[in-house]
């Protein structure tokens, strides 16, 4: 069961961090179409956002408090969980948010992006936020994964 | 839709995020507080961000002309990469001291 949903939210999130690198390399060079897949790809991405959040929000409200928060702070790196988890939980929160906006401003400015070099920039900037934050959530969540087993190793035990 | 009105409304919610998630750690009660609404700090947070995130559109989308000025979005790329580092740096000192 736990590791279906880790499992599930890391997979979908990180689904959701490759569409939105798709969408980057839509508007490299966007043409009409290129700009047309672009919006459908973005939605299907911050879909995935939200389905990763609703996953991961519940594994984390319902399991990881009374589980691997434990194991992580009694073992040898705690700071997995005080810097990393603390950190990730919150800033992760941000990404929904930006993917809606990045969804919205494709989908009213698809002529400007074609006309205007300052919009695709920002646009692109924007889009590119979210790739990164995306990689740092799959970054994070290994640290998360790494302090659980130097815990165990450790012989670290639930009491 | 009014992407001006959502821009400010996305830098408006990553800090609301940042600010309720450092005082929340600085000041317990307050924490407490905001696991009593939901039964969990986190779920608070979140749905809170949310809630500010529609509810700031709905009343800027009607205060705020619409333009296709790029301020916005630079505002949400540095309110995202600022906010994401003061909360990492906030937990590694919070950790270290």
């Amino acid at each position: 069961m736990l590791s279906t949903l880790i499992g599930t939210h890391a997979f979908v999130g990180e689904t959701g961090f490759l569409l939105f690198l798709w969408v980057f390399v839509e508007l490299l060079s966007p043409t009409p179409d290129r700009i047309k897949r672009a919006i459908f790809i973005a939605l299907l991405g911050t879909l995935a956002f939200f389905a990763s959040w609703f996953i991961g929000g519940y594994y984390y409200v319902t399991f990881y408090g009374s589980g691997s928060k434990l194991l992580i702070k009694g073992g040898p790196i705690p700071w997995a969980h005080d810097i990393f988890t603390e950190a990730k939980e919150h800033i992760f929160l941000f990404l929904p948010l930006l993917s809606i906006y990045a969804f919205v401003l494709l989908k009213k400015y698809k002529n400007e992006i074609l006309q205007k070099p300052e919009t695709k920039k920002a646009l692109l900037l924007l889009v590119g936020v979210i790739i990164l934050i995306g990689l740092a959530m799959a970054g994070m969540g290994y640290i998360m994964s790494v302090g659980v087993r130097t815990a165990l190793e450790a012989g670290n035990v639930i009491q | 839709m009014n992407t001006k009105a959502l821009g400010i409304s996305t830098i408006v919610s990553i800090w609301f995020v940042v600010a309720i998630t450092i005082i929340g750690e600085l000041v317990k009660p307050f924490k407490d507080f905001l696991a009593s609404l939901t039964g969990h700090h986190w779920v608070t947070k979140g749905a809170g961000a949310l809630v500010l995130y529609i509810l700031l559109y709905v009343l800027l989308a009607r205060l705020v002309y619409d333009s296709d000025d790029t301020k916005p979005i630079y505002g949400a790329v540095l309110s995202a990469v600022a906010g994401g580092l003061v909360l990492f740096l906030f937990f590694a000192l919070h950790f270290l001291l």
